[in-house]
């Protein structure tokens, strides 16, 4: 008999690692020699590398802090055609294919991961996952064009076969590619089809004989190459056990990867014989597999009156309505999860924007500067940010940044930014100001320890002393600030560049010192103001910006900052906002004002 | 994992990675490729060639380069050749954030084009 599935004497192949990153070498290592060892082609060769570095990754991501007890085992066994690649470990539970299923998918704008798992499903050809003594379970299956030492089945001559009474009542059915199968394909092995059945859960302790009997007036059908059996909508009239290969059920369209797998010695299509309404899902035979159909009749007036057969039918019944209860209990439960998420990410974003000093609010007892701020945030969080604060008397530090990503990993990095920038700033040394530079230093310096996402900020920082009107000035690659001098336009500050924040741990900062006209307004805003885009995708740019400043300049900070924040989302349109904009201005009426 | 880059004419970075990008690999080199790719606006081709794995990590490490470019108006390409690295790119969609191209000299046309 042809065996598409495992024997258990199989030498299976054994690697037992510590749960540390050095192991995934191992792990790569032992399978390019099993894979050499087995003349696998280089391409399945790296689907099986891939596959493994990726859940053994996932491992060591999400079984807890490290142990001495926690052991991960791979068991590697092949069949013809086939790899089988087990991976145990004792962590924590992780189901691979839940966590995929809880998971936003991973795009151009998302947070950037989850893409592991994603390959898993893409480059093997299916997987299990099962929790059971303490063990995490996931087993891995790859078709592969090595292992080819099956030789061709020896041909067995039939003859007539007396036993074929019904061949037409299943065939013919169609193919993928819509021709269709001939009548009754049984072959000369499928006469030993009994034997082979004798061994199913659901014949168990039937004698052989009464089987046989049984089982030959069914069908046997060969499917060379992929077929569709079933769609939803059609009307069935029998149970396919498979023989071998294996057979498929796709819950949703034809193409969804979301598929059940029925494999040898399993069965369909017995809901829709019982019940007699059409089949709700799709059923599709791979290549090469060998199904017995078993109609209503004979199962209803044969089969199920044997009290075995008729407890291992229940049974397998049983199980499945219980998993699928399982199943919408667990969908349930990822829904639940959600909204709490969503909930979560609320109150998040009201969080976030209570730590941004109040815009309306700006210093009113200060008749020196007039200072207003606007931020529009393009999802539930954000990561761009503004301050401003007098760090005494006399100088006022203001700042505004954008932390590159989006979500809740960049609104937290934009809260550790927010917060060391405050304490930076407000330190003494000395009970003076500390340089502008050293404080983005320091605050650079912190931002790179603890930054395993490798997140980072632009930012442009300054200290504007009031009482001279010198502002010194930091641009760590963030956007020029603009500066509007009285009667004339507003222009870029020039100001010398700097890396941006949380990249590279020792670094200096230049700082840059320019003097304020008393009656200059100064703008700062982030990259999301001039990349803004129109509903024709063209983007806002500088010059729509200083056009815009320059139109609005003879009014106060709050006129100056909604002036801008009104043209970008007059021409932003309907189209989709994808970044945070965020806009500070501030005009020094001069030292002589107070 | 090793790097090295060199600038051709027209301002183009050509950055050319050495070596498998899994997990070690990435770690190896991901300071100094985030550094040299991101630090500033500007036009880079990420040479891909010899690269003969890539998992989730190095992909990410990839994806991130792209982004800060993109999102400051800066210009990237990656160099695959045909094959397994390459269908693993297109799993994750790197396609449709930036240009993949087969040769150097195609990816310097893609980039210098626009």
């Amino acid at each position: 008999m042809n065996r598409a599935t495992f024997p258990r004497a199989a030498s299976p192949q054994r690697l037992r690692i510590a749960p540390e990153p050095a192991s995934l070498r191992t792990v790569s290592d032992w399978l390019h020699a099993f894979a050499s060892a087995h003349s696998l082609s280089p391409d399945d060769t790296y689907r099986l590398d891939l596959c493994a570095g990726e859940l053994v990754t996932n491992i060591l991501d999400h079984s807890g802090a490290p142990s001495r007890d926690h052991l991960i085992e791979l068991v590697l066994s092949q069949g013809e055609r086939r790899v089988r690649l087990e991976i145990l470990d004792t962590g924590r539970p992780f189901d691979p294919g839940e966590h995929l299923a809880t998971t936003p998918p991973p795009g151009p704008d998302a947070p950037p991961g989850g893409w592991g798992l994603r390959l898993v499903r893409r480059f093997s050809d299916g997987w299990e996952y099962e929790r059971a003594g303490g063990h995490n379970r996931t087993t891995l299956e790859f078709e592969v064009a090595g292992l080819a030492q099956a030789a061709s089945r020896p041909k067995v001559e039939r003859g007539p076969d007396r036993r074929q009474a019904f061949p037409e009542s299943h065939a013919p059915w169609r193919r993928a590619d819509g021709t269709a199968t001939g009548g009754n394909e049984r072959s000369g092995t499928d006469r030993r089809a009994a034997g082979v059945l004798a061994q199913f859960e659901m014949f168990r302790g039937v004698p052989y004989a009464l089987l046989e009997q049984l089982l030959a007036k069914c069908v046997v059908a060969r499917f060379g190459t992929e077929t569709v059996l079933l769609r939803p909508g059609d009307r069935n009239d029998a149970i396919a056990f498979v023989l071998e290969g294996r057979l498929r059920v796709h819950l949703g369209t034809l193409d969804s990867r979301d598929h059940v797998p029925v494999d040898r010695g399993r069965f369909v299509g017995e809901l829709s014989v019982i019940d007699g309404d059409p089949v709700s899902a799709f059923v599709v035979a791979e290549a090469g597999t060998r199904v017995l159909l078993v109609d209503s009749q004979t199962l209803f007036t044969r089969l199920l009156p044997i009290e075995s057969v008729n407890r291992s039918f229940l049974r397998v019944l049983t199980a499945r309505v219980r998993r699928s209860s399982e199943r919408i209990v667990e969908q349930l439960r990822a829904t639940l999860a959600l909204e709490q998420l969503q909930r979560d990410l609320r109150v998040a974003h009201d969080i976030q924007l209570g730590m941004l000093p109040n815009p309306e609010a700006f210093f009113p007892d200060r008749d020196d500067v007039d200072c207003a701020a606007a931020i529009r945030i393009a999802q539930e969080v954000g990561g761009d940010f503004y301050d401003v604060f007098f760090l005494d008397e006399r100088h006022l530090f203001l700042t505004i940044g954008d932390v590159c990503g989006k979500g809740l990993s960049a609104a937290l990095f934009m809260v550790r930014a927010l917060t060391l920038l405050r304490t930076e700033a407000t330190r003494r040394g000395g009970g003076r100001v500390a340089p502008l530079a050293r404080i983005v230093e320091r605050v650079n310096r912190q931002l790179f320890e603890r930054n395993e996402a490798s997140l980072f900020v632009t930012l442009f920082c300054a200290v504007l002393d009031t009482a001279t009107g010198r502002l010194s000035c930091v641009n760590a690659g963030h956007n020029p600030a603009l500066l509007g001098a009285p009667g004339q336009d507003f222009t870029p500050l020039d100001v010398a560049r700097n890396t941006v924040v949380g990249i590279l741990g020792d670094i200096g900062f230049r700082c840059t010192d320019v003097q304020l006209p008393p009656g200059s307004v100064l703008v700062l805003f982030t990259d999301g103001v001039t990349e803004a885009e129109s509903e024709t995708g063209e983007q806002f740019g500088s010059v729509r910006l200083l056009a815009t400043l320059d139109a609005a300049s003879g009014g106060s900070s709050t006129d100056v900052v909604h002036a801008a924040v009104d043209a970008v989302v007059t021409f932003s349109g309907s189209a989709p906002r994808t970044d945070d904009i965020a806009v500070l201005a501030l005009r020094f009426r001069g030292a002589d004002s107070l | 994992m090793e790097m090295r880059h060199e600038t051709l004419e027209g301002e183009i970075t050509v950055v050319a990675l050495c070596g498998r990008l899994d997990l070690e690999g990435t770690q190896a080199v991901d300071q100094k490729f985030s550094f040299l790719t991101t630090s500033r606006t500007g036009r880079f081709l990420i040479d891909l060639t010899e690269v003969p794995y890539i998992a989730s990590i190095g992909i990410r490490m990839l994806l991130m380069t792209a982004r800060s470019q993109m999102q400051r108006g800066g210009r990237i390409a990656l160099v695959v050749p045909e094959g397994m690295s390459r269908q693993v790119l297109e799993t994750a969609g790197i396609g449709q954030v930036v240009p993949m191209c087969v040769d150097i000299d195609s990816a310097r046309d893609t980039i210098a084009a626009g």
